[in-house]
């Protein structure tokens, strides 16, 4: 295991106020991932997870609570050094796959690569595409692909960089039994060729086994962690 | 970073065609109503003035021999709007002296305009031969007179023999009409023998210049001659061309406001409609400046395009639409150019900073 990268976010606090109502998502959430980690949080729908996610991930600023990356608080960062710090270290795949409707399957994959300024874009998008068998679909757009396809397509997106770090956000939500399965098996070994950290935030217990470790979250707080 | 913002802009442009398409017409609109707005009001306001031209249709008279080889030179004084080429004289009537009115030719000065006199008779028609004469309705009334009838007139030098006139047509009561008799130039000769002193040079002003600079320059290029100015009657028609002006100005203001407005909208609607979008490529590192650019260069194509293809269609269907008397509309649609592209693009970046500013977070649960 690699030990060169770790995240943490330490007594993170988020409140969301709806109208009258103030709802504290959560309340001193503690969490630590690490290179080539696999770490699985769970929770009944509505218990914070994504936010969780969201602030580990340096989308959304915690009310209280820091988020280091090796030892840097992220959220004291300016905004543009935070993008940069995503584009570099970080990737997503998103329950609703979020891909770009407009653009292809590898126009997709090639987004974060020419963010990046990469020369080789297109070579190292369709090998991914290749990996996670997509080789035949590069030219398609999101609408012109299945579910699982497109989460292919996505978790290609998130690890085309070779990021650090990938979050993962219920991949599997919007999926019947059969794609996902298959989806959970591609972005588990792509992760784990990778040598990357990855945070998969899921309400479902099936995917406890893939995990290195299994956390939950209870009342806004990461309280149980097992083996 | 300059080519992923090329790339985000060209695919905004290329690929989401119908929010595009609504910005370009858009624009289009914006254009074609403000260049049809502008020409439409100015002919609108100088039409409706002309009901202050109370005592005569023209604003300045000078006369003296000669003064017809003026003519050129009224191009180098600025704010005459027509002119006319005319022989005012005086005769003995039955009921007494009275000033008559022979035209030598329509004429406009840059061309195009609408004509500052017009013979527009309620009975008969205008005079075409040496022995015809038009009545103003109240001289007919006063003399006894209908279409067919004969006057006389006398030169005021009392000599010679009274030279008969039919009466061709009555004058209609109506703006830009002479309310003078008017005679052909050969039946002016026939009353008037040295017709050069009757020499006349009638202009109308625009409603803007000051009546007493054009006398003064019309003085300076004939300083024998006598400059009369009708001073009182201008007074209300400047009165009038100023609320009009400011009926106008506000009209385009609105004009342009709205389709700003309008674009501003779209392209806020656009933008929200891919907020997740905008989140997704926030989540994976794109900075938000980056967002904003891509936006702003995708907003300016959208801008161009449209200007591009609205001068096209007003410059090609204006002269088609609208009546040829009106003045060309290439003037108004650099004036709108020069306030649509800085004003739409002003809109198209605060529209898309306010969407990208939101967090990435806020922006994916649009999905």
């Amino acid at each position: 295991m690699e030990t060169g990268f770790k995240l943490s976010g330490k007594g993170l606090v988020k409140t969301y106020k709806t109208g009258d109502a103030t709802i504290q998502v959560l309340a001193g959430a503690t969490i630590e991932v690490s290179a080539g980690e696999m770490v699985v949080l769970l929770g009944p729908s509505g218990s914070g997870k994504t936010t969780l996610l969201h602030l580990l991930a340096g989308l959304e600023k915690p009310d209280s609570g820091s988020v280091f990356v090796n030892g840097t608080d992220i959220y004291s960062l300016s905004d543009a050094k935070r993008s940069r710090m995503r584009r570099e270290q970080f990737g997503f795949v998103f329950q609703s796959f979020n891909l770009l409707s407009s653009m292809s399957a590898l126009e997709n994959v090639q987004i974060p690569l020419w963010t990046l300024g990469r020369k080789n874009a297109r070579v190292l998008a369709e090998e991914i595409l290749e990996r996670v068998g997509l080789a035949h679909r590069i030219h398609h757009r999101p609408g012109q692909l299945s579910g699982g396809e497109q989460q292919r397509v996505a978790i290609a997106r998130a690890l085309v960089t070779q990021p650090k770090m990938v979050f993962a956000d219920e991949p599997t939500g919007n999926l019947d039994r059969s794609s996902a399965s298959s989806v959970m098996d591609c972005l588990v070994s792509a992760v784990r060729d990778s040598n990357a950290g990855c945070l998969l935030v899921t309400h479902n217990m099936q995917w406890a086994e893939v995990a290195d470790r299994v956390l939950y979250l209870v009342d806004g707080r990461v309280e149980v962690e097992r083996k | 970073m300059i080519r992923m913002i090329a790339r985000l802009a060209w695919w905004g442009f290329t690929r989401d065609r119908l929010k595009v398409a609504f910005m370009i017409l858009a624009v289009v609109g914006g254009m074609a109503a403000y260049a049809v707005l502008e020409p439409t009001l100015n002919h609108v306001s100088a039409t409706s003035m002309q009901i202050w031209r109370t005592e005569a249709p023209w604003d300045i008279s000078v006369k003296g021999t000669g003064v017809h080889s003026l003519v050129k030179s009224l191009r180098s004084i600025s704010g005459i709007a027509a002119y006319e080429e005319a022989f005012l004289f005086d005769a003995i009537l039955p009921r007494g002296q009275m000033t008559l009115l022979a035209l030598k030719g329509q004429c406009e000065p840059g061309g195009g305009a609408t004509p500052m006199l017009s013979l527009e008779c309620v009975e008969g028609r205008a005079p075409s031969a040496q022995n015809e004469i038009a009545l103003t309705q109240g001289l007919a009334e006063t003399l006894g007179l209908a279409v067919g009838d004969t006057v006389s007139l006398l030169p005021m030098d009392g000599e010679g023999e009274p030279v008969p006139f039919t009466v061709s047509g009555i004058l209609a009561a109506k703006i830009r009409v002479p309310v003078f008799p008017v005679v052909t130039r050969e039946g002016a000769s026939s009353v008037q023998p040295d017709l050069a002193k009757s020499e006349c040079l009638l202009v109308a002003l625009d409603g803007r210049v000051d009546i007493a600079k054009v006398a003064s320059a019309l003085r300076k290029l004939a300083p024998e001659a006598e400059v009369v100015t009708l001073e009182e009657q201008y007074k209300g028609i400047s009165t009038g061309f100023s609320y009009a002006d400011a009926v106008g100005s506000a009209a385009q203001v609105v004009t342009m406001i709205v389709a700003i407005a309008a674009l501003t909208s779209l392209f806020f609607l656009g933008e929200r409609t891919k907020s997740y979008q905008i989140g997704v490529l926030k989540a994976v590192g794109v900075p938000s400046s980056w967002l904003v650019l891509s936006s702003a260069v995708e907003g300016v194509m959208t801008l161009s395009a449209g200007c591009v293809l609205g001068w096209v269609l007003v410059t090609q269907f204006y002269s088609v639409a609208v009546p040829s008397s009106l003045p060309s509309v290439v003037p108004g649609l650099k004036d709108i150019l020069r306030v649509l592209v800085p004003g739409g693009a002003a809109g198209i970046l605060t529209a898309s900073a306010l969407v990208v500013s939101r967090p990435a977070s806020s922006l994916l649960r649009d999905w």
